[in-house]
């Protein structure tokens, strides 16, 4: 098996008419077997139309991908041999019953009966869900509903998982339950998995590297941890007062030399700041409010969600 | 979980007639939970037709009229539940995404317009057969149900679910669907020799309704039902077979799987 399992050479999409859009404007990348590879970018940056090329969905105005060194331009059907989808919505089989709907699909992924069934028992009991088997699939809540649906994502060992803002209405248990099975189908199987979400400070978490799009280009491709450091090369000390008050102007002005402020809630405030900086700020903190008068009081490095507002708020100075 | 290196797959013709199966399957399983309204628009509608027409002005019960009626009415619940049910079904998954999803599994598209097509029929088959018991009953006409009254019936089903795929797959707009697919129904039932003598309509019209496939199939279920099968009624049991052949032909090629 290639270890490149997903490769895009100078993709673009222009979506024709009148007024025609470039949706994806050049992009070349690869994603070795095996990687969680994160996709960000705000609405409209051409993540849904890149998603498709990858699925094999829609013909690209210019370039080529390969999936698992399949042409997926040229043999669309067998590349979707390899790939689980699990899109945001659209998702049939509303009407058949939990267990038939997570049946239905590895046979129609091309599972054998017996493979089918014992797979479908398998995530069943797996995502808790026994007890949901036999309802229908319409009749479920949100947060289920999604979880069914990336169940069915699952059905027939896919290679390569396209999942499409997966966590979308679950609740925290099932959110964590969803992440841990990427993880561990990443670990233990190889499973390679494009992820797209909005969800920044969960997927941080699992994704190993992450593109951000923007205008149909790829602004930024790197792992989370040299992207957070790149981008900002800040931390963040956070703190909250015991009392939903105001620091003293004072403090407040003197802190702001140090870095940029922010009031979050009332008493609870964001310094962003140079690394070297940390040890004045905090000085700053304890001896003009005081230990006892805090809630809380944290140095953290900047998230992934920084890295993306850094890199947007670049890119949009820079058009 | 099962281990994602299991490898045992179905592929090749075996894997056409599988798809065909869970496809069509699964579009029986949501007729399932709307079984009454199946019940309402698929019998109810066709019977209250033949009830209807056969009271317009003074009332037409005389045996040649009510051998239109009931086969008009037949024809009129397939142009119904055929054509214009899959015609919006078509437009609905467009608008839903869900033809996205159909698409991005490892199934043929053959196999899948032909799963809605067999599912279509199902339900299509009945609310067809209704009208013709029901009126040969109501005005104790004799009536010669025969097999090619039932292949008949499957194949004017066939003919214009057909159209409704088409139409589904070509126009963009669910909105739109509704619109052109609402006046066709009247245009292909009103305006063909479904419900009266093609020499009792004007010239364009008789000249409309041969590319039609109700033409063929009310005139060919008349000739059933009257039991006569003579060179006409092979003809238009032809065309018909030929029109159903192009319209899956043409529904395959000019729905967009992949755009």
């Amino acid at each position: 098996m290639p270890d490149i399992a997903v490769k895009v050479e100078d993709l673009t999409y222009v979506y024709p008419g009148k007024n025609a859009v470039i949706a994806n404007d050049h992009l070349s990348f690869e994603i070795p077997r095996g990687e969680i590879f994160g996709l960000l970018g705000p609405n409209g940056a051409g993540k849904t139309t890149l998603v498709l090329q990858l699925l094999g969905l829609l013909r690209p105005t210019s370039g080529q991908i390969w999936l698992e060194g399949i042409d997926v331009v040229k043999a669309p059907q067998q590349a979707s041999q390899r790939t689980g989808f699990l899109p945001q919505t659209g998702i049939p089989m509303r009407y058949v019953e939990v267990k038939r709907a997570l049946y239905f699909t590895g046979r129609l992924r091309g599972q054998t009966h017996h493979d089918a069934r014992q797979q479908a028992q398998a995530l069943l009991s797996h995502f808790e869900m026994n007890s949901y088997a036999k309802r229908f699939v319409n009749d479920l809540s949100g947060g289920m509903l999604r979880l069914v649906n990336f169940a069915m994502a699952l059905m027939g060992n896919p290679h390569v998982l396209i999942l499409d803002e997966p966590t979308n209405e679950l609740d925290p248990v099932r959110r964590r339950q969803v992440w841990d099975t990427i993880t561990q189908l990443n670990q233990q199987e190889g499973v390679t998995c494009i992820l797209v979400t909005h969800n920044l400070l969960e997927a941080e978490q699992v994704v190993q590297r992450v593109a951000i799009m923007r205008a149909g280009k790829i602004i930024a491709l790197d792992t989370p941890g040299t992207m957070k450091l790149s981008s900002t090369g800040k931390v963040r000390l956070e703190f909250q007062l015991k009392a939903a008050a105001e620091i003293p102007a004072r403090l407040y002005d003197s802190l702001d030399q140090l870095g940029a402020v922010d009031l979050v809630r009332p008493g609870s405030y964001t310094i962003t700041l140079m690394p070297d900086d940390v040890s004045s700020a905090a000085d700053l903190v304890i001896s003009q409010i005081g230990l006892q008068e805090l809630e809380d009081f944290r140095v953290s490095p900047p998230s992934l969600e920084d890295a993306y507002l850094t890199i947007e708020k670049q890119q949009l100075a820079a058009t | 979980m099962t281990s994602l290196t299991s490898a045992n797959r179905v592929s090749g013709i075996s894997k056409f007639f599988i798809d065909l199966k869970f496809l069509w399957l699964e579009q029986m399983l949501e007729i399932r939970r709307t079984w009454y309204w199946f019940l309402v628009f698929s019998l109810i509608l066709p019977v209250t037709m033949v009830f209807g027409f056969t009271r317009i002005g003074s009332g037409l019960t005389d045996y040649a009229s009510l051998i239109f009626i009931i086969s008009g009415s037949a024809v009129f619940a397939a142009t119904n539940e055929g054509l214009y049910a899959l015609a919006v079904r078509i437009g609905t998954m467009k608008r839903e995404g869900t033809l996205i999803y159909y698409a991005s599994l490892p199934i043929s598209k053959t196999a899948f317009l032909l799963a809605i097509l067999l599912s279509r029929l199902v339900v299509t088959f009945p609310g067809m057969l209704v009208p013709l018991v029901f009126g040969a009953w109501l005005y104790q006409i004799p009536i010669n149900l025969n097999l090619w009254v039932v292949a008949l019936l499957l194949l004017t089903a066939m003919a214009l679910a057909n159209i409704g795929l088409v139409l589904g797959a070509v126009i963009s707009s669910l909105e739109l669907i509704q619109i052109i697919v609402n006046i066709l129904l009247f245009v292909l039932v009103m305006a063909g020799p479904i419900f009266s003598p093609m020499d009792s309509l004007p010239l364009p019209l008789q000249v409309m309704s041969y590319l039609l496939p109700p033409t063929y199939a009310a005139t060919a279920l008349r000739s059933a039902l009257h039991g006569t099968f003579d060179t006409v009624f092979y003809a238009n049991v032809f065309v018909l077979l030929g029109l159903t052949v192009i319209g899956f032909l043409l529904s395959s090629r000019l729905l967009r799987w992949r755009m």
